[in-house]
């Protein structure tokens, strides 16, 4: 029985292994690319903050609480929310109304950096959903916590 | 403009309905309201659909002179809506742990008190 | 009793939701597709008396006023940026909900939450 026990932590490790990175990458990458393909901030956010129930699959509730700092998540969230309203106003700045596009000729159709304030909105956006959905995973993975550990 | 389509999301909607009526388990009636949203949200993506239509993205090593785009504003207002369908969950299932730690019973007919 | 009336007011909800979904399925198109061709023209051929809706005047206007490649990032954030903003206040007011609601007032608390 035992024996079961251990073969099935060891495929569930080597699984969460291989996988972590490929969410991580493929996240980051749909991220960014929000306005060159499909995808954007909302899709890319969920799939980073998966990285989070995979470690606590494959390596258990101790490792979790060790590597991941909740004040630290919580305070980030409110920065990414605050980020989103400071590149709406600057059509403000610019003498016009709320959320115009301010810094359209930046670059080319087709690079990275285009677009204006479409890329930065985005990206702030991506940041907001990554935290947050991260932040609620923990909330709920932390009632399951043994009771050994006070 | 599909037809099949339309009888599914009609089909949907009706099932979370019933499962939100008759069950007794309060799991299964938050299964029933999550039923009840993708239902809705396919009704509205299949609205602007051109038969023979590409996806609304320029890419134009990829397109020809004769190819015609499908609607992208149904497309803006369905990411909305299933962040919101998500939060809701989210807060119905906290909700859910609090029932079951001051009662001990996830039976709709036995939380009924209002004081205790 | 009760059990016939919950299935009698369903069977006539699907009834009449499956006579108005066939009747929606051929009414005309929102937004007839322009052909690419008919895209990249300048804008002095611009006909504005037919009901075609917003899109396709949206999709003509793209590349030229935001130089985005994807047209529903450019609807979500340049078009419709206010429904993004609303959105995001749901998202931010979800978790501080969950944080209340799930705050235990024991003497050692299980969850680690300040």
């Amino acid at each position: 029985m035992s024996n079961n026990r251990k073969v099935k932590d060891v495929i569930v490790k080597t699984a969460a292994d291989l996988f972590t990175p490929i969410a991580l990458v493929l996240g980051f990458y749909i991220i960014l690319h929000g306005h060159l393909s499909p995808g954007g901030g909302f899709q890319g956010g969920v799939l980073v903050a998966s990285a989070v129930i995979l470690i606590y699959l494959g390596y258990g509730y101790s490792e979790v609480s060790k590597r991941f700092n909740m004040e630290f998540i919580k305070k980030n969230e409110a920065l990414g929310a605050i980020l989103f309203t400071v590149f709406g106003l600057a059509g403000i700045l610019y003498g016009s109304v709320f959320f115009t596009n301010v810094f359209v000729g930046i670059g080319n159709v087709g690079d990275l950096i285009s677009s204006g304030t479409i890329m930065f909105m985005n990206d702030s956006v991506g940041y907001k959903v990554l935290t947050g959905v991260g932040f609620l995973i923990l909330l709920m993975i932390g009632l399951l916590a043994p009771d050994n550990e006070n | 403009m599909i037809l099949v389509n339309y009888i599914a999301c009609i089909i949907l909607i009706v099932l979370g309905f019933y499962v939100i009526l008759t069950k007794k388990n309060i799991l299964k009636i938050i299964i029933g309201m999550g039923l009840v949203d993708y239902g809705i949200n396919l009704l509205i993506i299949s609205i602007g659909f051109n038969p023979g239509g590409t996806a609304p993205i320029f890419t134009f090593s990829e397109l020809r002179p004769e190819s015609f785009f499908v609607d992208p504003v149904p497309q803006a207002l369905t990411l909305t809506s299933i962040v919101i369908g998500a939060c809701v969950t989210a807060m119905a299932l906290s909700l859910v742990i609090k029932i079951k730690e001051k009662y001990g019973t996830l039976d709709a007919d036995k939380v009924r008190r209002l004081n205790g | 009793m009760k059990r016939f009336a919950i299935a009698f007011s369903l069977v006539v909800f699907l009834l009449m939701g499956s006579y108005a979904m066939y009747y929606s399925s051929t009414l005309d198109r929102t937004y007839s597709g322009t052909k690419l061709s008919e895209v990249l023209k300048p804008e002095q051929n611009y006909d504005l008396e037919k009901p075609d809706g917003v899109a396709n005047i949206m999709i003509r206007e793209n590349l030229k006023r935001t130089r985005a490649v994807n047209a529903v990032t450019a609807v979500v954030f340049d078009y419709r940026g206010y429904d993004t903003l609303g959105e995001s206040f749901i998202l931010l007011t979800a978790i501080a909900g969950s944080v209340v609601i799930l705050k235990s007032n024991k003497k050692g608390s299980d969850t680690n939450v300040k």
